[in-house]
């Protein structure tokens, strides 16, 4: 126990003396670089664990690469048996009785380790690296790296990647004026290179979800609206782009509502429009479970809706850029 | 970068085979169970698979589950040192859960600071029973939200399925 204490000074020591040294923009793209193409074009396989707000949960993952590209699975260790299993940027979703669904190709980039940000200008805009201490992650050495926004408007990031691949190992993202942990990716196990048993990739829950069944093709889909036209958008927060937009179908709600998809490169806030009379609520109405942030306002008739993983005060201002033409 | 990896996999995005996936859901006899299932790739096809009614059902069920400690979990090697454990309802012993958590933190009464309008709800009401309102008001942006941004952050939650509906429809109950 003393050595154990005497070891946990020692590295508190070493990592407080350790200047922070900034990195710069091409150091910090080659990082996320380097970072996106390891993750995709490496065998491992190992359990992380996903910490987000009061929950917590472990994750078994195996990755292979070869000519065929890039093989996947992943499964839920904790609850319900839950699988996903990729297939270069497909993903597929198991679930025991449960017809198999996929995922599309963005949701696929954000998957633990493979992190792939939307635009690399866009994180190099919003965010300083800075160099911190060698950490060790399930028996790796690490780079950390703390990712610190350059204003109020979004939370701080902290990665580790492992010094010779740099693959992700850890990844955190906090509050950020308490810097309470908001959410956390950490590897407890794991095994970087070597050969991948096929048979590790192959689905077990596939055989227990219910039949996928050919169906004839959809009706189309209603034609996207040009819908931002309708609004003027002035003043929206510094750093965030319009990555998406869509007429999007509320659970719950009769009418779809229009949607705007907004990241800095790390962060998404979706901001909804929609007519006030739909929504009979109190407003303006302001909700935190920590990591998300949700602020809804009433203006001219429209309600308009903001949510994002982003301080509360970065969503009221996206709520406030939006007014009808 | 990004151009660079989806180049690789040019081709082996198929729309229709999403498409025709969340088709067979709304179109199936299987409807019914369904809709006690979140699918959130369906705000997405901008087709809904839910019942309208399925956050209220939801959250009288959810008031009704037994509160338990997270279990397994918990057992395992932890590297989060100041970790604040927490009971989970059973309900909430969910999959991917954000979403989840936050019907949990409401259904205990956690009040926000600078929300004057839910809590101003609360007190005119029954005041147990209206925070799920609040977070039924919420939840149907933050399936959307999640649905298009895919994982924001870095975590996976673009699905919503409660742990006690799945073992229901398993058959463990």
């Amino acid at each position: 126990m003393k050595l154990r204490m005497g070891l946990c000074s020692l590295l508190l020591l070493a990592s407080s003396v350790q200047a922070a040294e900034l990195l710069t923009s091409s150091e910090s793209a080659g990082l996320l670089k380097r970072m996106a193409v390891s993750a995709r074009i490496l065998n491992y396989s190992g359990v992380y664990l996903y910490h987000h707000t009061d929950v917590m949960e472990t994750f078994r993952l195996v990755h292979a690469y070869d000519a065929g590209g890039e093989q996947e699975r992943r499964e839920s260790l904790d609850g319900i048996p839950r699988e996903f299993v990729r297939n270069n940027d497909q993903i597929t979703c198991y679930l025991p009785n449960v017809r198999p669904f996929m995922l599309d190709r963005r949701a696929a980039n954000k998957f633990f380790p493979g992190v792939i940000p939307d635009q690399i200008l866009d994180v190099l805009n919003n965010y300083s690296f800075k160099r911190l201490g060698v950490e060790r992650v399930a028996g790796y050495e690490c780079q950390s790296v703390l990712l610190e926004p350059k204003d109020k408007l979004r939370n701080p990031h902290q990665l580790c990647l492992e010094t010779n691949t740099g693959l992700l190992l850890k990844s955190t993202m906090f509050a950020p004026e308490r810097g309470d942990l908001l959410e956390h990716f950490v590897f407890t196990q794991l095994d970087i290179g070597g050969p991948i048993d096929k048979r590790a990739l192959k689905s077990v829950l596939a055989s227990k979800a219910l039949p996928l069944e050919p169906q004839p093709l959809p009706k189309a889909l209603p034609a996207p609206l040009g819908g931002a036209s309708q609004f003027v958008m002035a003043n929206l927060p510094s750093g965030f782009r319009l990555v998406k937009e869509a007429l999007s179908k509320l659970p719950g709600k009769a009418d779809p509502v229009q949607h705007f998809l907004y990241s800095d490169g790390m962060a998404t806030v979706s901001v909804f429009v929609e007519p006030a009379s739909s929504n009979p609520v109190a407003l303006p109405l302001s909700r935190s479970n920590k990591t998300v942030n949700f602020y809804s306002r009433q203006a001219d008739g429209w309600r308009v809706t903001a949510l994002g993983e982003v301080p509360l005060r970065t969503v009221q201002l996206f709520t406030q850029a939006f007014s009808v033409r | 970068m990004q151009e660079k990896l989806s180049a690789m996999v040019d081709g082996e995005w198929d729309d229709h085979e999403l498409d025709a996936l969340m088709a067979s859901i709304s179109q199936e006899e299987g409807a019914d169970a369904w809709r006690d299932y979140h699918l959130i790739g369906d705000a997405m096809n901008q087709r809904s698979v839910l019942s309208g009614d399925f956050m209220a059902n939801f959250s009288t069920r959810l008031e009704q589950e037994p509160a338990i400690l997270a279990p397994n979990a918990m057992r395992r090697r932890m590297a989060v040192p100041h970790k604040r454990w927490v009971a989970l309802s059973m309900a909430a012993s969910v999959v991917l859960v954000s979403a989840t958590a936050w019907y949990v933190s409401s259904a205990r009464g956690l009040t926000v600071p600078g929300t004057p309008a839910g809590n101003e709800l609360l007190a005119a009401n029954q005041p147990i029973k209206v925070a799920p309102q609040v977070v039924e008001e919420v939840n149907p942006y933050l399936f959307a939200h999640q649905a298009m941004s895919g994982n924001p952050g870095f975590s996976h939650k673009p699905v919503i399925l409660t742990g006690a509906e799945a073992e229901r429809a398993a058959g463990h109950h």
